[in-house]
């Protein structure tokens, strides 16, 4: 009787410390693969700014400019065998392509001195664009370059 | 005898060489004279020509087909030929920019004597002249000699013309447009024969003229002669291919800084930029100072992605991945070493 409740305690141990085991790979190889996918994506997202900062070098054309960054873009991916999921890259050229249009808005020549003088103390509007200091020294960096 | 004369910034060897092919398999005695910018040689009269052709027992030559640049056109005044041939394609060279409108205003004034003029459609606002009553060849559109572009990829193009299908291996628009070039000249001379046309047309090889190559891992290659203003060929070519994953490999004689200039003036450094990787390639054993003054520079025009190798060190199955192709602009010498060296079929 002893023997066997022995038996069963040293069983009961195994299959605890299998179970567990199994769980800690499991949840180890899940890890891994978030982090593989994370810098990927990290990959991914370096490579398409660097080649869509090169696509407006390189090309005027809008549609010529989609279609540089996504061939590079794909190809880059096959590349590393990175997973090359179109709708997210399309969706991401595309989240970018619209701050850089919110960045780029025509200035005109007196903003800054105008907003010195009606914003030295105000509260800051973020909706009114046109008086943003931030989008104004960012198109300032722009022209010196 | 028919005299025909081919000039334009670019496609006037593809015509020519369309033209002779066709005319030899047709059975028609022709001969070609050609007149590069080089070329030291005068231009002769149609009684010289006669002459000529006479003394070197060419008598029964039915086809005189001359080629010559449009910086030499303005030597053809005292020849009067039957058809004149401008395959002219839209502004292509800066070379040519003070030529073409030379060219224009010497067709307008009549300066030139031909029975029949054939040209791009492009062409068409530049002309002036209401008496010349011109031919125009073209792409896809209403005109009286037009072909239509069924199929433009890497195999080869598939046009059609008047119903009937071609087939041929030459690659691009700009081929396409020869091709209908060489249609018109035969459609006016009578001599137009669709079987012919597209038995001589479907395995027609033009050397440096946006020529593909096929490497031993069947990779491909595009190969050009020139050596400046890619920006229009590049174009044309990544639309045939439907991929911008391309090498660029720019074989040169010597670098220096006339070439350099050139490469600027044209803006082909961003096409050294666009490009995945980019090779300067010289023939010649350089110098250590040339070969540093060279990196230099590209570093400073920000092409950073860059090589610069020696001849035999060009082995272009090392240089190129899956999925990738190569373009490049480089000389007759060039090629030669590549095929020694077992690199292009």
């Amino acid at each position: 009787m002893n023997q066997l409740e022995v038996i069963l305690s040293y069983t009961s141990s195994i299959i605890i410390f299998v179970v567990s085991l199994v769980t800690f790979f499991r949840k180890l190889i899940y890890q891994g693969k978030i982090l593989r996918k994370m810098n990927d994506s990290k990959l991914l997202d370096l490579e398409l700014e660097r080649l869509m900062m090169l696509a407006e070098q390189v090309s005027k054309d809008g549609k010529t400019k989609e279609a540089f960054v996504l061939d590079r873009v794909k190809h880059y991916a096959n590349k590393l065998k990175i997973d090359f999921n179109y709708d997210d890259i399309i969706s991401k050229i595309t989240s970018l392509i619209q701050l850089t249009k919110i960045i780029n808005y025509n200035i005109p020549n007196n903003t800054l001195d105008d907003e010195n003088l009606t914003h030295n103390s105000a509260v800051f509007n973020i909706k009114d664009s046109n008086q943003s200091p931030f989008r104004t020294y960012i198109n300032k960096e722009k022209e010196i370059k | 005898m028919d005299l025909i004369v081919v000039t334009g910034s670019y496609g006037k060897k593809a015509v020519v060489k369309m033209l002779f092919q066709y005319l030899k398999n047709s059975s028609i005695k022709s001969i070609v004279y050609r007149y590069s910018d080089q070329s030291q040689e005068k231009i002769l009269d149609y009684n010289q020509i006669q002459d000529w052709t006479r003394h070197n027992h060419l008598s029964d030559v039915q086809v005189v087909i001359i080629e010559i640049s449009l910086n030499e056109l303005s030597k053809l005044e005292s020849l009067r030929c039957d058809y004149l041939v401008v395959t002219d394609h839209n502004d292509l060279d800066l070379k040519y920019e003070s030529s073409q409108d030379e060219v224009y205003s010497m067709l307008n004034s009549r300066q030139l004597e031909y029975k029949q003029l054939i040209l791009n459609s492009k062409s068409m606002n530049k002309l002036n002249d209401t008496k010349t009553c011109p031919r125009y060849f073209s792409l896809n559109s209403k005109e009286e000699y037009s072909l239509e572009v069924i199929s433009n990829s890497i195999k080869g193009l598939v046009m059609k013309y008047k119903n009937k299908h071609i087939k041929t291996r030459l690659i691009t628009n700009f081929h396409a447009e020869n091709i209908i070039c060489v249609i018109a000249v035969l459609e006016l001379m009578s001599l137009y024969n669709y079987r012919k046309f597209k038995k001589v047309i479907k395995n027609i090889v033009i050397d440096g003229q946006v020529q593909k190559l096929r490497t031993r891992k069947n990779h491909h290659i595009i190969i050009d002669y020139r050596a400046h203003n890619f920006k229009n060929i590049i174009e044309e070519i990544v639309q045939t291919a439907n991929s911008f994953n391309y090498n660029l490999i720019v074989s040169v004689k010597k670098m220096d800084i006339h070439k350099m200039s050139l490469w600027l003036k044209h803006k082909d450094v961003l096409e050294f930029v666009k490009s995945k990787y980019s090779y300067i390639v010289n023939q010649e054993e350089e110098t250590v100072n040339d070969i540093n003054m060279t990196l230099k520079w590209l570093v400073q025009n920000g092409i950073y992605r860059t090589d610069y190798l020696t001849g035999n060190k060009l082995d272009i199955n090392k240089i190129q991945d899956k999925n990738e192709f190569i373009i490049m602009f480089i000389e007759d010498e060039s090629l030669k070493t590549m095929k020694d060296m077992g690199c292009v079929i």
